[in-house]
């Protein structure tokens, strides 16, 4: 027995579009902010776009063969794939203007306050650019460094990172790692947002520089 | 048609290649109930002590490894490779040994060429004296004009030389702890110094010696010294170390090798291990 065209168009198809949904997931535990969420997105439509094109193609041609009497005159072969690639434009053109803002890298702008030669239970802190911040999230890398050739400081420091907005403190994020990225949720900003920073060493004697490795805004 | 899908998804398997992020050097971990090399010391006593006529080990460090290998999951046959201090983190680097036990110090220095699991032990600096040195030493400032004998290349020697003691007493540097201890002995210097768990263990073995009620520096937290990037391994090992210290083992073995040395100042907070990373 004939097996339809789209069933043998499903060998090809279904597997790609699975395979390409799976790294575009795989994508997005990564961890990817902003333009990073853009990019996997976009990843899946365009394929999504290809294969319903093909599948156009291919419709065109079985329907043109296999069709013995037709009921009505069939549509042009172009529109198959005209009518899914204006769609897939105007939707991904959607997406981006709509959705998508660039990302703001503000890791040169970030001010850091007391955070040379911390000790246990000390605080540094720096006001997030902007006022208020031009995007929802800030996505921050505090690192410590330990000039000393003896000690586990950094190792086993642990930070609370505190977001402050209009002077209102959210909840603590606790046991942050030196080097692990610390995400913040900047909405309902007026005015300007301050991230605390906490240090935690078992060692007393553990003298650290606070930094940041990575500031980036993004929505 | 074929040939189309067949470039279609050679096109998105390049895609696909060029997107993805190097995979990370994650060397395999040991597999179950296999033999494991650990790299561990010979003449620390209260820690690891190699008797050489009866081929004996004993001290707090082989303990540990000991009952790592039996409760650890899964098991493992700890296969003892006699490592030197100076050469504890070659012998991982190079893959001679799985695992080294032997008074390794975490330090955030070491961290960029191997991994650790721990701490299982805390000490700091002390000072080991003959008992009847007759000079009072209650603060670090007694030690003005000493004559202090440390291993080189040791924490110990740089904390000496860099600290609270920099140019208030006159370093001088062995070998070895033992070799510290005997100059110690024959009165040609006045203090040995290193980890104060160790000074405790020779104290404790060598008549004629006490360790002062004085410490400095750093704190010396004791790890196992694993290869780098054996996230898996790390894990294993510091779930083990969390349940040697909760469930007894740990102040078993150390009532053993240190008899009545009082644990505070020396026991890790088991709720509070490093992460492996």
């Amino acid at each position: 027995m004939k097996r339809p065209w789209w069933v043998v168009q499903l060998f090809w198809a279904a597997p790609l579009l699975v395979g390409v949904s799976c790294f575009v997931i795989w994508l997005l535990l990564l961890g990817n902010k902003g333009e990073g969420i853009a990019d996997a997105v976009s990843l899946l439509v365009g394929t999504a776009s290809l294969v319903v094109t093909v599948l156009g193609f291919q419709h065109s041609g079985a329907a043109r063969t296999t069709a013995v009497k037709p009921a009505r005159r069939p549509l042009p072969r172009w529109v198959f794939a005209a009518v899914p690639a204006v769609l897939g434009v105007l939707g991904g053109l959607g997406f981006w203007l709509v959705v998508v803002k660039p990302d703001v890298p503000v890791t040169d702008l970030v001010e850091l306050s007391n955070a040379e030669e911390m000790a246990d239970g000390e605080h540094a802190g720096f006001r997030v650019p902007g006022s208020p911040p031009e995007r929802r999230y800030l996505f921050v890398t505090p690192t410590l460094v330990n000039h000393a050739k003896v000690g586990d400081c950094v190792g086993s420091a642990r930070m609370t990172v505190t977001l402050v907005r209009d002077g209102r403190e959210d909840e603590p994020i606790a046991d942050r790692l030196s080097g692990h990225e610390v995400r913040l949720d900047l909405r309902g900003t007026t005015r300007e947002a301050r991230v605390l920073i906490e240090l935690s060493m078992p060692d007393e004697t553990c003298r650290v520089d606070l930094g940041v490795t990575e500031a980036v805004l993004y929505n | 048609m074929w040939t189309r899908v067949a470039a279609l998804s050679s096109a998105l398997a390049v895609l696909t290649a060029c997107s993805l992020p190097p995979a990370s050097p994650s060397p395999p971990s040991v597999a179950a109930d296999r033999p494991m090399n650990v790299g561990v010391g010979t003449d620390i006593p209260g820690l690891a002590v190699l008797n050489p006529d009866t081929h004996e080990r004993r001290g707090f460090d082989v303990d540990l490894y000991r009952w790592l290998g039996r409760n650890t999951t899964p098991q493992f046959t700890p296969v003892e490779v006699d490592v030197i201090i100076a050469q504890r983190v070659n012998a991982l680097a190079q893959g001679r040994v799985q695992m080294v036990v032997h008074t390794f110090s975490i330090t955030d220095e070491r961290r960029g060429k191997i991994g650790f699991a721990g701490p299982y032990l805390l000490s700091k600096q002390g000072f080991l004296v003959r008992a009847d040195f007759d000079r009072p030493i209650r603060t670090l400032d007694d030690l003005a004009g000493l004559t202090v004998c440390t291993q080189s290349g040791s924490t110990s020697y740089d904390q000496l030389t860099a600290g609270a003691l920099r140019d208030r007493v006159t370093t001088t540097t062995e070998i070895g702890t033992r070799q510290c201890v005997e100059r110690l002995q024959r009165k040609e210097v006045d203090v040995a110094s290193t980890d104060q768990i160790i000074l405790h263990g020779f104290a404790r073995q060598t008549p004629g010696l006490k360790v002062l009620d004085l410490t400095f520096g750093a704190q010396e937290r004791y790890g196992v010294g694993l290869p780098k990037n054996d996230k898996a391994l790390c894990e294993r090992i510091t779930d083990g170390l969390k349940g040697f210290i909760t469930n007894g083992a740990w102040d078993q073995f150390f009532r053993a090798n240190f008899g009545d040395l009082n644990a505070e100042g020396y026991k890790p907070d088991p709720y509070r291990l490093d992460p492996c990373t």
